[in-house]
């Protein structure tokens, strides 16, 4: 079923039953999983629901300035939609564990800050990862700072794994060659 | 030259040096959504791509973000989700035309006249003094609770009329009108 955006934009208020009732799964969805992913135990469904309610008022709220910016050339309405209701989600979630923080939904709102637990040492050398392409970074900071699967990862890369292994392979080459050249890094007294 | 280096495995190799980064670069906002959006489906040409990779590289928000829409995708495509709730869907539409310019809900308010409208929202406490009162309500807070207080009238009223608006557009839009 095709829900016709501009229409929703104009206020057709079938056009709007049509857009909820097309997209309401996944939004339930989008939040569902950042509901259970964030702070605080289980995922009520009376907060689900409520914040896929506000997924919606965003949407439309001042004049749907949201769902105005929604770009189909760009996008999938789909994925847009989930990200919107990540969103939203970790906003309410920050707001809860916060009250005091002023709240204006903005489309760069995002995600939950995750402190690594184990800081590095003020004496920790830092790892030279300007000698990497951005897609290298990209791959060891997922395979492990985040212990994501080679899989995960090319799933996350929409690549083949194998594509992954050898990015890895490369990436820790080249930052071992350039560190090689540095007496003083740990990996050279280890092994020295 | 890396035999010169210790070949254990690459993640204690990886946390012998200080990887870590911020949860969110200093100083750098974090791409549009639809940006995001467009890099999970595929849409981005190879420099756009780049450039958001090198983000994302830095930013495990970003990170957290791709991760969460792609496992969303997944689960609702492969139907084993939760099923779509009927109450999220009837509360959602009562919102339907909320998002039209405060001229036009008002036009179409019209019909019933402003004080009735008021007079039914007031029975159901959709506007406590704090609420009329407390200039543009441009929280989402505010928007939410009206929707919430406003939620206690009967939704289907007027289901299937699309020239009646909802009077729940009244506590949001009216203040784009003064
Ligand atoms: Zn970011």
């Amino acid at each position: 079923m095709d829900v016709d955006i501009q229409a929703c934009i104009d206020g057709d208020p079938r056009a709007w039953d049509q857009f909820v009732t097309r997209w309401s799964k996944l939004i339930f969805s989008a939040v569902n999983r950042a509901v259970l992913r964030g702070p605080g135990a289980g995922s009520p469904r009376d907060l689900v629901e409520d914040i896929v309610q506000e997924v919606f008022v965003r949407l439309i709220k001042d004049d749907c300035r949201l769902l105005r910016t929604y770009d189909p050339a760009r996008a999938g309405l789909s994925t847009w939609l989930t990200l919107v209701a990540r969103s939203v989600a970790i906003d309410r979630l920050r707001r809860k564990a916060r009250p005091v923080r002023s709240l204006e939904a903005s489309e760069e709102t995002l995600a939950v800050a995750r402190t690594p637990e184990d800081q590095p040492t003020a004496d920790t050398p830092s790892i030279p990862l300007h000698v990497l392409t951005s897609r290298q970074r990209l791959v060891l900071r997922l395979l492990f700072d985040e212990e994501r699967s080679v899989e995960e990862v090319a799933r996350f890369l929409a690549v083949d794994p194998q594509t992954v292994r050898s990015t890895k392979h490369k990436a820790l080459s080249r930052l071992r060659a350039h560190l090689s050249l540095q007496p003083e890094s740990p990996g050279m007294g280890r092994s020295g | 030259m890396s035999n010169l280096l210790p070949h254990s495995d690459d993640l204690d190799f990886w946390r012998l040096y200080d990887t870590s980064v911020p949860a969110r670069p200093a100083n750098v906002a974090c791409p549009p959504l639809l940006e995001l959006a467009g890099y999970v489906d595929d849409r981005l040409d190879g420099a756009a791509r780049e450039r958001l990779e090198a983000h994302l590289s830095d930013c495990l928000e970003c990170r957290d973000a791709i991760v969460h829409a792609r496992g969303a995708l997944e689960s609702v495509a492969s139907s084993g989700d939760v099923a779509s709730p009927l109450a999220v869907i009837r509360r959602a539409r009562t919102l339907r035309a909320r998002g039209t310019r405060g001229r036009h809900v008002l036009r179409r308010i019209g019909r019933w006249g402003v004080a009735a409208a008021f007079a039914a929202l007031a029975a159901v406490g959709g506007l406590e003094a704090g609420a009329a009162t407390s200039g543009p309500q441009t929280t989402v807070e505010t928007a939410l609770q009206d929707e919430l207080s406003f939620g206690l009238l009967d939704e289907t009223r007027f289901e299937d009329d699309p020239l009646i608006t909802w009077p729940v557009e009244l506590g949001v839009e009216s203040g784009e009108e003064q």
